[in-house]
């Protein structure tokens, strides 16, 4: 079967790949097949650093190229994993979720346990108008004096 | 420099139409003495374009579009071909590609009932400035003698989740026109000053008839959940209260003063003369308990209601001296207000800690929830008998979005004493004095726990005692040391001594956000939506993936990468 290698720059984690396609080569799943972790079995070696990425076309299927290549009975074994966030694009697109955090989407007044916040504070002091007599401005209280009668 | 001219002259001359799919480099169009454009693509999913001006900021590209098919027409070489798909109005699926800018393009929906299509003309200038809130807006962009204003291109901006300006540069060139639609979800709170409607209002009475489908706004509760309540939560309000009507110095038993330094030296020396002592009417052991009250008063004169009046004690008249005599025994007496506008909008407003000082009376601590946002006004009621009043706290909450006032709520009520008041007899004194230690001693105790709750104390020496109060969500700093209260009480005499207007002391937390912090945390959301309509790093709370086509052990890998994160 065809195997197609990509050079993936992208972060594992992208639904979308920033591929470049290095080389076409043929090869064969070494049984049994695993859908998670297949091994792929080659007739030449590769450079896991350089080909970190391959599509196959025969199972639509893109994988990592998570292993060094090791020689077994006249082939080179690569170790595979499933990329699940890619394959299966096309039909999770089109689901209805529940975010917990979101980029874009949010909302600034649930709690954010993640956000790093300083242990020194920032404090201020707000004032209001005054109603009171103030000595710091001159004013001088007044007496009262109550007493019995007077009337 | 290819001109908007020979583009024209270009197309005139058959430019290139393209099928559906088809790559197209646009370097067959253009020699090589134009400016270079780069161009991505990802071929096997969705397309998404990034067009890029790597020389001159203001050129500019366009896609002609027609029905079924399209022209491309492009300015300058690109280093990579590109894929595009293009739309059929009336389809609802990919879409077609955006140009004219400096742009990321995205998927939208043209038809679907939710979206609102609005339509208007602008001529001329150089740039416009679009102020719009959560939306997906889409700009025409036609030159009006070169194309049909049917076919234009579409200028789409990234999904908003939030009011931002967006500066659109257009072609110096009078003959320009730009026609603009915007299709967008409308929010309950939403303000889109395009054309004609500005108010959320105006855009529903528009949709009527419309189908309601709308998606979830951003930032809103989403349902109440569960129960069979009304749902119904009105705010009433709550108004300062008045003074009592009731004169009380009007009865005849008490009479209320405010005499000059001067005039009390000269009633002081009369209390201790015969004129005083032979006349007057011994309802008392000692003739001086007579004076109920002799205080200095924080009020300035010009509050007090007087009129002058002969100086009388009981049935005795001190003769030729006048002074002032309380009219109002009762004396509103306003701080004003003040706006308290949130400083971040966000959930780091209400883990701040707010403490009020009120004069006379001390600091008090007051919820986040009735400071932030709110306008808070201070009255305080004082009745000129005993100095004693009460100091209320109004608030009033404040949309920050709209700034629209709701009612207002007196949701504090401090008691206090402003008078420092002078002992004119020893019995006088003794009592006084207890009651001033008793008011100091019950602030005493001044730490609280990482919740920010005062820990009750005792002068007398009895055990702390933690007060179990409400233990809302904290971020890590809260619990990294305690807090303390300000001070305790401070009425009476020893108001005297203290600041004598009203502040707030605000202890904000200071946040260490990194750049691109979204980007690599996400920010909590708790949303319905469907994934096509994110874009950029999500973690998902809940997701059903049954209807996907693969094997449970790819669906289990799938659900684990969604929960933990990932970039869609």
């Amino acid at each position: 079967m065809e195997i197609i290698f990509y050079y993936n720059a992208s972060d594992s984690r992208y639904s979308v790949k920033d591929l470049t396609e290095i080389e076409r080569c043929s090869g064969s799943f070494k049984q049994p097949f695993n859908v998670l972790d297949p091994i792929l079995q080659l007739s030449k070696v590769i450079d896991p650093l350089e080909y970190n990425y391959c599509y196959v076309p025969d199972v639509d299927r893109y994988y990592f190229v998570t292993s060094q290549p090791s020689y077994e009975a006249g082939f080179y074994n690569v170790s595979l994993h499933n990329d699940v966030i890619v394959n299966l694009r096309a039909e999770y697109m089109q689901l209805n979720a529940i975010t917990s955090r979101q980029e874009n989407n949010y909302n600034a007044y649930l709690n954010d346990n993640r956000l790093p916040v300083r242990v020194n504070q920032d404090v201020n002091t707000l004032n209001f108008d005054r109603c009171f007599v103030d000595p710091a401005h001159g004013e001088i209280e007044e007496i009262i004096m109550v007493v019995n009668g007077g009337m | 420099m290819a001109t908007w001219l020979d583009v024209k002259n270009n197309i005139a001359a058959g430019g290139v139409v393209l099928e559906n799919n088809e790559v197209f480099n646009i370097n067959t169009i253009f020699g090589s003495n134009v400016h270079g454009y780069y161009f991505s693509y990802a071929p096997f999913f969705a397309p998404e374009i990034n067009l890029t001006d790597n020389d001159h900021q203001n050129n500019f590209k366009t896609i002609k579009f027609k029905d079924g098919s399209f022209y491309g027409i492009c300015q300058g070489e690109s280093r990579d071909s590109i894929e595009i798909f293009y739309y059929i109005e009336g389809y609802e699926g990919e879409t077609t590609t955006t140009y004219c800018g400096l742009t990321v393009h995205r998927k939208f929906l043209m038809t679907t009932p939710r979206y609102v299509e609005m339509s208007g003309t602008d001529s001329g200038g150089l740039s416009y400035t679009y102020y719009c809130k959560p939306s997906k807006i889409m700009l025409s962009l036609c030159y009006n003698e070169f194309l049909d204003p049917t076919m234009s291109v579409i200028y789409e901006f990234p999904i908003i989740t939030h009011a931002i300006n967006i500066d659109v540069t257009v072609p110096d060139d009078p003959d320009f026109q730009i026609q603009y639609s915007s299709s967008f979800t409308i929010p309950d709170d939403a303000m889109a000053p395009f054309g004609s409607f500005f108010e959320a209002a105006e855009w529903k009475d528009f949709l009527a008839g419309h189908s309601s489908g709308l998606p979830n706004y951003p930032g809103d509760a989403g349902g109440a959940g569960g129960g069979n309540g009304t749902y119904y939560a009105p705010n009433e309000g709550v108004p300062f209260s008045e003074v009592p009507l009731l004169q009380l110095i009007n009865l005849g038993f008490n009479t209320i003063y405010n005499p000059d330094p001067g005039d009390v030296q000269d009633i002081a020396r009369w209390l201790w003369s015969d004129d005083y002592t032979e006349n007057i009417k011994m309802n008392h052991a000692s003739p001086m308990e007579n004076i109920i009250t002799l205080a200095a008063c924080p009020i300035l004169r010009s509050k007090l209601v007087t009129t002058p009046s002969s100086f009388k004690i009981g049935n005795v008249t001190l003769n030729n001296k006048i002074v002032r005599k309380i009219a109002n025994q009762y004396v509103k007496l306003s701080c004003g207000s003040r706006y308290f506008k949130g400083y971040w909008n966000g959930f780091l407003d209400y883990n701040s800690t707010y403490n009020l000082y009120l004069p006379f009376i001390g600091f008090r601590s007051i919820r986040s929830d009735d400071i932030v946002n709110n306008e808070v006004a201070i009255l305080y009621k004082i009745d000129l008998m005993s100095g004693d009043g009460v100091c209320e706290v109004s608030c009033t909450p404040v949309d920050p979005e709209t700034g629209e006032y709701d009612v207002s709520s007196v949701l504090y009520s401090f008691a206090c004493n402003i008078y420092y008041n002078m002992a004119t007899s020893g019995a006088n004194y003794t009592s006084m004095y207890a009651q001033q230690r008793s008011a100091v001693a019950s602030g005493i105790s001044n730490i609280v726990n990482s919740a920010g709750r005062m820990l009750s104390g005792d002068l007398l020496g009895g055990a702390l005692q933690l007060f179990t109060g409400q233990t809302a969500a904290k971020t890590d700093y809260e619990t990294a040391k305690p807090d303390y209260t300000h001070g305790g009480n401070s009425s009476g005499n020893s108001g005297f001594f203290s600041v004598r207007n009203p502040y707030v002391i605000q202890t904000l937390p200071i946040t260490n956000l990194p750049d691109d912090y979204a980007k690599m945390h996400g920010i909590p959301s708790m949303i319905f939506e469907r994934l096509q309509d994110l874009h950029g790093y999500t973690e998902i709370n809940a997701i059903n993936l049954d209807s996907i086509n693969a094997s449970s052990a790819e669906k289990s890998e799938l659900m684990n990468i969604m929960k933990s994160g990932f970039y869609i």
